[in-house]
């Protein structure tokens, strides 16, 4: 799975931010179409916004643009309009799945919310310095290759 | 009911279904159960009315051979000719509104493609119903078959069944009506599997097993279920006697023939009377009154006189039978039922049938009794054998006689001679070649199976309003969805009814109880795209092989052309469609 991290995320809204996300993991082995990649997730976000609430986005497509998992964090201080009232989003994880893959789609982001729903990961999220410690917090820094935990 | 009650309850509901794995063959023993109940309740009903008819037209309360015998000789005659004149018109005036299918006994349902005739089934029984309270010499358990089915077929039809589970539902109907009117739930699932389905596999008698017990339950709710005719002493005849029985089968096929040959004489007779029905009708029904100046016993259906021959008392006053009465009851039955249904009344035949077997199986008895003085078996138990023999000959049911009759008697020692007697009889009569009594005529043609199978399409076969969802619909949604209507396939559609995708039970089953999934995720998310589909023109041949393939049990039906979705189609249909279509292509004997 290719994880990229961005700890000081700016985007004036979703579009510009998904945007962001995806072009960092359009390098990213498993990444086919990274155009399509940004595209596929844009679509999808247009249908129904992923905001989640408490401040977290969780932007999402199954797409023919990945052949393995692919996952962007990023941490914007000072917030990205994100919710469909323009709710500000401080933690947004980009998620592209290959197209077949509905089941452990479904597990992965669950256990990914899972984490962003404890207030205190939360908290921890928004001031750690490192990227590996914030991987590590979302539980995502076994499943990272090494090289890639750098924005 | 809150989202946390309701996820839990999808869980525990998922958790059942994936231990159960229940199947559309599954569901069909739940509706089973359903047109069961359904169908005994209607049974019930009909006796009812019929009595309170019966009490109209005769003026004498309680009904049956006892009432009828009470009636001075003139009303004798006057009140089935009065009650065949009142069943004519009834049926002229039904005719008029709806085309006429040709006459058939009323206990065996034409199941075609589970969608029963409704006004014809309705006036027919209401005929009936003014046939049978007359005192003609009828069966009164026909309607009671007729509006179980109709009951099952309209259940078939609103729930939009497609026809092979149409089918199967009005099957389960006519056995819930068989048990219902006769007590004898395992003979009701044999009859409809032997006579209706024609097979006794476990995918039609299952569900049939299920209305049956589910009819006789609901009777034992509402009045007394007991055995018709309880048969008390029997003891287990010595071989030496079973030769008497083998004598008893043969003299029962024979006679089978004859009454079946007396029937179609005398509807022949009367097809050349050019009279109005109501008025062959009315000559039908004083043929029986006259009879019934002389022999009141003809009257009914001949559950009294089943009653009192299988207790060795004569039916009217106290008195052993003898072999001249016995003899002219069963001719007398005979002619009156032959001309109860020559002249066209509708009604069942099936406890006519039974009484010429007691009387065959009686005649036995006297001759035996005779020539051996120490015969120990009495006339009860050769008359019940004889019921048996002459039942298994006339419908070419063999199974079902030998249940109906042990289950009619709830004797077990009568087995093995009414075993042997009835296999006997069945030989006998097939070896004369001559229709059995619920042989069908020339099928109908809007019965989707009897359609050369090269034509029949997906189309023809396919469950239509299937379950539908659109990509943007909420994963709460989804699984709302999967909790009510109890399905593990959902389609997803376009604004144009377009096929898009099916999401599968299978793929969200663990995920059900997080919420933040629901927040997050839709329909389109975790729909597979570009699903296996069929077309609606797809030959059926064509569709067991995608069906193979994609190893579901489940496909999606595609309108050709445009993609809409059109329905949905189970392997489980397309393995019972090609099984009955692929029966009638065979040659038949």
């Amino acid at each position: 799975m290719a994880v990229s991290v961005n700890l000081d995320l700016a985007a004036v809204d979703a579009a510009d931010a998904i945007r962001q996300l995806a072009a960092s993991l359009a390098q990213m082995p498993g990444v086919a179409d990274g155009t399509r990649l940004v595209t596929d997730v844009l679509a999808r976000e247009v249908v129904l916004p992923t905001y989640v609430g408490e401040g977290v986005a969780l932007p999402h497509a199954r797409t023919d643009a990945v052949t393995t998992r692919v996952v962007a964090v990023a941490r914007s201080p000072q917030g990205v309009p994100f919710g469909p009232k323009g709710e500000l989003a401080h933690l947004i994880v980009l998620v592209g799945c290959p197209r077949q893959d509905v089941s452990s789609y479904l597990t992965f982001s669950r256990q990914l919310l899972r984490r962003l729903r404890v207030p205190r990961v939360r908290t921890e999220l928004l001031t750690v310095k490192e990227p590996a410690k914030f991987l590590q917090l979302l539980e995502l820094n076994d499943e990272a290759p090494a090289g890639s935990a750098a924005s | 009911m809150n989202e946390g009650n309701l996820f839990f309850l999808l869980r525990a509901w998922l958790w059942l279904r994936r231990q159960a794995r229940p199947t559309d063959v599954q569901w069909n023993l739940v509706m089973a159960v359903l047109v069961g109940v359904v169908g005994a309740g209607l049974g019930l009903l009909f006796k009812a009315a019929t009595l309170v008819l019966q009490e109209m037209l005769t003026g004498v309360a309680g009904g049956g051979l006892a009432a009828f015998a009470e009636l001075p000789p003139w009303q004798r005659v006057l009140v089935p000719t009065v009650g065949g004149l009142m069943a004519g018109l009834t049926l002229m005036l039904g005719q008029k509104l709806v085309k006429q299918k040709p006459t058939e006994y009323m206990e065996a349902i034409r199941l075609g493609d589970g969608r029963l005739p409704v006004k014809s089934s309705l006036y027919r029984s209401f005929a009936a119903m003014l046939s049978i309270a007359s005192g003609t010499a009828i069966g009164k358990e026909g309607p009671l078959v007729q509006l179980s089915s109709l009951a099952a077929s309209i259940l078939g039809q609103m729930r939009k069944f497609p026809p092979a589970r149409r089918r199967l539902l009005v099957a389960c109907g006519a056995a819930a009506g068989v048990a219902a009117a006769y007590n004898a739930p395992i003979a009701a699932a044999l009859f409809v599997s032997e006579i209706t389905v024609g097979s006794l596999a476990m995918e039609s008698l299952g569900p049939l097993i299920f209305a049956a017990v589910a009819s006789i339950l609901t009777v034992h709710v509402f009045s007394d279920a007991s055995p018709l005719y309880r048969l008390e002493h029997f003891a287990l005849p010595h071989w030496t006697e079973m030769i008497c029985f083998c004598a008893v089968g043969i003299a029962c096929g024979l006679m089978a023939a004859l009454f079946l040959a007396m029937l179609e004489q005398i509807k022949k007779w009367f097809q050349k009377v050019t009279v109005p029905l109501a008025g062959k009708l009315a000559l039908g029904g004083l043929l029986v009154g006259l009879i019934a100046l002389a022999h009141p016993e003809v009257t009914g259906n001949g559950y009294d006189v089943l009653k009192s021959l299988l207790h060795g008392e004569t039916v009217l006053q106290p008195g052993e039978w003898l072999w001249q009465a016995v003899l002219l009851i069963l001719l007398a039955r005979m002619v009156a039922t032959s001309a109860a249904f020559g002249s066209g009344a509708v009604g069942g035949v099936f406890t006519p049938t039974l009484v010429v077997g007691a009387c065959t199986g009686s005649l036995c008895w006297q001759a035996f009794a005779v020539a051996f003085p120490d015969l120990r078996i009495d006339q009860a138990g050769f008359s019940t054998v004889g019921m048996g023999a002459v039942l298994a000959a006339a419908t070419q049911a063999p199974f079902m006689s030998i249940l109906m009759i042990f289950e009619m008697t709830l004797s077990y020692e009568i087995m093995i001679p009414l075993m042997l007697a009835s296999v006997i009889g069945y030989y006998t009569f097939r070896g004369l070649r001559i229709h059995s009594l619920y042989h069908h005529g020339p099928p109908d043609a809007y019965d989707i199976f009897n359609r050369p199978l090269e034509t029949l399409t997906v189309a023809d076969i396919m469950q239509t309003e299937p379950r539908t969802i659109g990509p943007e619909a909420g994963f709460g949604e989804v699984a709302r969805h999967f909790l009510v209507e109890g399905f593990d396939r959902q389609y997803m559609i376009g604004p144009d009814r377009k096929l898009l995708g099916v999401v599968r039970l299978e793929d969200l089953a663990e995920h059900l109880h997080s919420r933040s999934l629901a927040a997050a995720f839709i329909a389109g998310d975790i729909a597979h795209e570009n699903p296996p589909a069929l077309d609606t023109r797809t030959p059926l041949p064509e569709a067991l092989v995608l069906f193979t393939h994609e190893h579901e049990h489940e496909l999606p039906v595609v309108r050709a052309g445009t993609g809409e979705l059109a329905g949905t189609l189970t392997r489980n249909d397309l393995l019972l469609t090609l099984a009955e279509a692929g029966k009638r292509m065979a040659p038949r004997q």
